[in-house]
C-alpha cells in the first residue's frame, strides 16, 4: 500500500484551477520529490493531503486513511509547511505543545530537540533564530509524534550546506528504515542528491511520476566535439539518431546514448575531442518536462 | 476535549501575553481604586462612600473585560498572525472543535481573571476606605463580583469569536472599540436607549453598576442578553471559521 495516494484530486479557488486530477503515490522506503514551478498546484496538494483545504473532487490518503481521520495525526504524520512560529515562545515550550497535541511523553522533546542539534537553544525565543534554526525547529515540531510519514514543503530552504548534507541523510536514513518522505523542493540539484522518486507536476496536472534516475534519462541528449564532425555527423543519422549542428566541431546528438555515439566515432575512427550527455540534469529535463506538457496541452 | 483545552492553557502560559495582561490589570486597578477612593468629595467627583463612589471604586470590570477580549482575540487572531494556526489544524483538524476548545480556555480564564481582579479591587478598596472612616459599603458587592466574573467570561468568548472571524488582532480589537465606544455608547444609547440596552455594552453596563438599574435592564436580565451576545457571535464565528479556507 502507498504510504501517501493521491486519488482524482482537483481544487479550484474561484476561477483558477489550482488542481486537476491529480493522481499519483508515495511509497514507503522511498524518498518522492514533488516538483514543479511556483503556482504548479504543489502546496495546494500538500494541504489537501493534510486536511488544511477540502478537495473539490477526488481523495488524498495516508496509509489508506484521509489525514482528518486519523485517529492521531502528529503521531502517523508529521508536516514540515510554511507554519510559522510566536515569537515569544522558546523552542522547548513550543515542542512541549507539539508533544502535548501528540500525545506523547515529554521526554520526546528532548530527544528532537537533540536530534536536529538545538538543545544549546531551547530555552531561547523563536523569534531570535535563524532561519535555517527555524527548519530545524520544524523539522522537530514534525518528529515529535515519531511518524512514519514525512511531508515536508521545501526543507532545505534556509539551511547552509552543512545543514544541507545532514537533513539530507537523516532523510535517506528515515526511508531506509521504511519512513515515507514527501518533500517539494526547487533546489532540483538537492532532489537530484536527495530523492529516489519524482512526482513533477505543471498547472494542476500530473507531467511524470517515476524513480528520479529513469527521469534523467527520459531525455537523452548527447553533445559531442569532432575534428571529424561531418563524417560522425552522417554515421549518426544512419543510424537512427537526430543530429543537429551546433558549431564547426560540435554536435548535439538525440536519439543516441553517449556509448552509441562513441561507438560511431570508433567506428569511422573519428578523432572525438569532447563527449558528454546533455540534458541530464534534473534542471534540464525538469524544463523539458514541463516544455513538452505546454506542447501537448 | 479536555486534551485540547489544557492545550491552548499550555499555549497561553507559554507566552507573555497573558502575564502582561495579568500586570496591567493589576496596575490599573490598584491606581484605579486609589486615585478614586483619594479624590472623592473633589469638584466634579462623588462623595466618599457614596453608591456612586463606590461603584465607580468596584467598577473594575471595564477594565477586565477589555483584558479578556484582547487576549480572547489573540486565541485566535493571534494564531493566524503567527501563523501557528497551521500546525494547531494539523494537530487536530476538525477546527470545530479548536475553535469551542478555544472559546472554553477563554471563558474559564474571564472568570477567574475578572472574579480574582474584582477581589483584589476589593482587597485594596476595603482597607482604605477602612482608613478614610468609611465601614460599610453601600451597595450589593455580591451581585457586583458576579456579574464582572460574568462579564469578563462573556468578553472573553467575543474576543476569541471576533478573532476568529476577523483573522487580524488589530482590526478585531479596533472593531470592538468602534462598535462598544462609537456606536453603542457614542450613537445608540444616547438616541436610542430602550433598544441600546439590549446591546452587549449596554447589558454589560447594567451588570458592573451599582447605582439605580432606572431604564437599564436588571442585573439577571443583562447577564442572559451578554450569554446570548456572546452565543450567538461565538456560533457565527464557528460556522464561518468550519466553511471558510485556511490562510
Amino acid at each position: 500500500m502507498p504510504g501517501i495516494a493521491f486519488r482524482q484530486l482537483s481544487k479550484r479557488y474561484g476561477a483558477i484551477t489550482a488542481l486537476d486530477g491529480l493522481t499519483a503515490d508515495v511509497m514507503p522506503g522511498r524518498v518522492t520529490a514533488f516538483l514543479g514551478h511556483n503556482g504548479s498546484g504543489k502546496t495546494t496538494s500538500m494541504r489537501l493531503l493534510l486536511g488544511l483545504s477540502a478537495p473539490d473532487s477526488g481523495v488524498a490518503t495516508i496509509g489508506g486513511e484521509r489525514y482528518v481521520d486519523l485517529p492521531h495525526p502528529l503521531r502517523r504524520v508529521g508536516a514540515v509547511l510554511d507554519q510559522g512560529f510566536h515569537p515569544n515562545r522558546s523552542a522547548v515550550n513550543h515542542l512541549r505543545i507539539v508533544a502535548a497535541q501528540a500525545g506523547v511523553p515529554r521526554y520526546r522533546v528532548e530527544e528532537v530537540l537533540d536530534l536536529v542539534e538545538l538543545t544549546p537553544a531551547a530555552r531561547r525565543r523563536v523569534g531570535g533564530f535563524s532561519l535555517g534554526m527555524r527548519q530545524r525547529l520544524a523539522l522537530a515540531s514534525a518528529l515529535v509524534g515519531d511518524p512514519a510519514v514525512l511531508v515536508l514543503d521545501e526543507p532545505f530552504n534556509g539551511l547552509d550546506p552543512a545543514g544541507i548534507a545532514t537533513m539530507r541523510a537523516f532523510l535517506r536514513r528515515f526511508a531506509d528504515d521504511g519512513g515515507t518522505v514527501f518533500l517539494s523542493s526547487h533546489l532540483l540539484s538537492e532532489v537530484a542528491h536527495s530523492a529516489d522518486e519524482a512526482i513533477v507536476i505543471h498547472r494542476g496536472h500530473l507531467v511524470s511520476a517515476g524513480p528520479v534516475s529513469e527521469l534523467s534519462t527520459t531525455t537523452p541528449g548527447v553533445a559531442v566535439t569532432s575534428v571529424d564532425a561531418d563524417l560522425l555527423a552522417v554515421t549518426l543519422a544512419r543510424r537512427g539518431a537526430v543530429v543537429e549542428r551546433t558549431g564547426p566541431h560540435s554536435l548535439d546528438v538525440t536519439g543516441a546514448s553517449t556509448d552509441d555515439v562513441g561507438r560511431a566515432a570508433a567506428d569511422i575512427g573519428a578523432v572525438v575531442t569532447d563527449l558528454h550527455a546533455i540534458a541530464d540534469d534534473l534542471e534540464s529535463v525538469f524544463a523539458d518536462l514541463i516544455h513538452r506538457q505546454e506542447a501537448t496541452s | 476535549m479536555t486534551t485540547l483545552v489544557r492545550i491552548e492553557f499550555l499555549k497561553l502560559r507559554t507566552t507573555p501575553a497573558v502575564y502582561v495582561a495579568l500586570a496591567l490589570a493589576f496596575f490599573l486597578t490598584v491606581t484605579s481604586v486609589l486615585t478614586t477612593i483619594l479624590l472623592a468629595g473633589q469638584p466634579g467627583t462623588a462623595p466618599l462612600g457614596s453608591v456612586e463612589n463606590v461603584s465607580h471604586v468596584l467598577a473594575i470590570g471595564v477594565v477586565t473585560s477589555f483584558s479578556m477580549l484582547v487576549l480572547g482575540v489573540m486565541l485566535t487572531a493571534g494564531e493566524d498572525r503567527h501563523r501557528t494556526n497551521l500546525a494547531t489544524y494539523l494537530a487536530e483538524p476538525r477546527r470545530g472543535r479548536v475553535l469551542l476548545a478555544k472559546l472554553v480556555t477563554a471563558a474559564v480564564t474571564g472568570a477567574v481573571g475578572g472574579a480574582v481582579v474584582f477581589g483584589l479591587d476589593l482587597a485594596i478598596a476595603l482597607p482604605v476606605y477602612a482608613a478614610k472612616g468609611v465601614h460599610h459599603l453601600p451597595v450589593d458587592v455580591l451581585s457586583l463580583w458576579t456579574g464582572t466574573t460574568l462579564l469578563t467570561a462573556c468578553f472573553g468568548l467575543l474576543g476569541v469569536a471576533l478573532g476568529a472571524l476577523t483573522r487580524n488582532t488589530v482590526a478585531a480589537i479596533i472593531a470592538a472599540l468602534v462598535w462598544a465606544v462609537v456606536i453603542e455608547i457614542g450613537v445608540l444609547q444616547p438616541l436610542f436607549p430602550s433598544a441600546a440596552k439590549w446591546l452587549p455594552t449596554g447589558a454589560a453596563v447594567s451588570l458592573t453598576t451599582a447605582t439605580d438599574h432606572g431604564a437599564m435592564l436588571s442585573p439577571g436580565a443583562a447577564a442572559l442578553v451578554l450569554v446570548g451576545w456572546a452565543a450567538a457571535v461565538s456560533l457565527v464565528a464557528s460556522r464561518v471559521t468550519l466553511r471558510r479556507e485556511l490562510r
